[in-house]
């Protein structure tokens, strides 16, 4: 089990990762964040457990995960963005998590559009954001991040499309490591991101997915569209490129074609 | 946009022959009409809740008699209580998927009538698969939801009606 101690020994950040919470076992990190966030608590703080028994994945789809062998970690944030930003925040925490890794293990990663990231093309990282809007303007953000880091076994229907770091890089990895480093990059660029800066995040993702220029799919709204990703918008929503002309998508899941 | 500045408007949809017209500018909107078989012209929705102090979006005794310098017919501008007193529009701060519910088979969070207060969370708006939480900003009760669980909202798109308490 990941200690306190473990974490923040060495961590040298300015503002992220200055509070910590360690769990063995807890509902969801998000949850239990975002009940901090409600109390007042200050951006940076960071809740981590080596279980979840109700993690969270997209619109309530649940997270399975080994004990032990993985990270799962939420960072609160009160970022002071204009609210049709807020949707980089995914962008910015996919961009910190992607070069602490590469950092790490050596392995380069993709970024799949809107909130994956891959190692030869299987999935071993989700980030799901809840941004909480009072009166109008983000409150706050939590930061969701599940990494699998030396998870090896994976039931037979996510084989295909689900790995870990230990897996892709035969490696195992030093948590507590992998983590400082995280936290690391998240505080450096959050200097630009709380300003809104969000500008050289947008351009760093980009650089690393490898969706653009290809034919897509996806459904939205109980419709499907097709195109050829383009580009990001400016607010971080999937430029595509269809018969009947260029549209920006938000939702769904998105299909590399062929 | 204060109250001198739609005195002239009004001034001026009188005088002419427009019938309606509607402006806005920073935020707020107004539209000045004038009443069927009637000279007067009447400002018959004051639009956006915020800011709240420059609009008259209910009759006040400030906003009464100053408006009624401009007006023949004292009664006209008298208009019955505006539904924008009343009721809170709460509004989608992002462009996205309205959910009610935190999961496909959970309850929503809130019904039509139920009481909510300042923080109570309303629904979800899915965008780029962030869930953003819209809190009630009011004090209240659900009057009126607005939108469908599962449609696309748009920006600024008025989600929930709150009654206020």
């Amino acid at each position: 089990m990941l200690a306190k101690e473990e974490i923040e020994r060495g961590l040298n950040t300015r503002l992220i990762g200055r509070k910590t919470f360690v769990f063995e076992t807890i509902d969801s990190t998000n949850a239990c964040t975002k009940t901090l966030g409600d109390a007042g608590m200050e951006e940076g703080a960071v809740v981590l457990a080596e279980f979840q028994t109700t993690g969270r994945g997209r619109h309530g789809r649940s997270w399975l995960a080994q004990p032990g062998q993985n990270l799962l970690f939420s960072v609160l944030l009160r970022p002071a963005i204009p609210k049709d930003l807020s949707g980089l925040l995914t962008l910015y925490a996919s961009v910190a998590v992607a070069r602490a890794v590469e950092s790490m293990t050596g392995c380069a990663i993709e970024c799949k559009w809107p909130n994956d990231l891959l190692l030869n093309g299987k999935k071993f990282c989700g980030i799901l954001l809840e941004n909480v809007f009072q009166q109008g303007e983000l409150s706050y953000s939590v930061i969701g991040v599940g990494i699998n880091v030396n998870q090896t076994e994976f039931p037979s229907e996510l084989e295909l499309r689900a790995t870990s770091l230990a897996r892709e890089c035969r490696s195992t990895y030093d948590r507590a490591h992998l983590l400082q480093l995280i936290l690391h990059e998240m505080d450096s660029l959050y200097d630009d991101v709380r300003r809104g800066k969000l500008e050289s995040v947008s351009k760093e993702w980009s650089a690393r997915c490898t969706m653009f220029g290809q034919e897509v799919s996806v459904e939205q709204h109980h419709t499907i569209i097709s195109g050829v990703a383009v580009k990001l918008h400016y607010d971080g929503g999937l430029v595509l490129d269809t018969p009947s002309g260029t549209t920006t998508i938000y939702a769904g899941d998105v299909t590399i074609v062929g | 946009m204060d109250l001198s500045y739609i005195k002239k408007v009004i001034k001026l949809v009188e005088k002419s022959d427009v019938e309606e017209i509607e402006i806005e500018e920073e935020g707020k909107k107004i539209r000045v009409a004038k009443r069927r078989n009637s000279v007067a012209p009447m400002i018959v929705q004051a639009a956006y809740p915020s800011p709240p102090a420059a609009m008259p979006a209910q009759p006040s005794p400030v906003a009464g008699p100053s408006l009624s310098v401009q007006a023949p017919t004292p009664e006209v501008l008298q208009p019955p209580v505006k539904p924008e007193a009343r009721f809170h529009e709460v509004r989608s701060p992002i462009v996205g998927t309205f959910f009610r519910a935190p999961a496909p088979d959970a309850e929503p969070y809130v019904e039509v009538g139920q009481r909510v207060s300042v923080g109570t969370v309303l629904c979800i708006v899915e965008a780029m698969k962030l869930m953003n939480e819209i809190e009630a900003d009011v004090n209240g009760r659900v009057a009126q939801v607005l939108v469908e669980n599962g449609k696309p909202v748009e920006y600024n798109q008025v989600l929930f009606l709150i009654e206020r308490s």
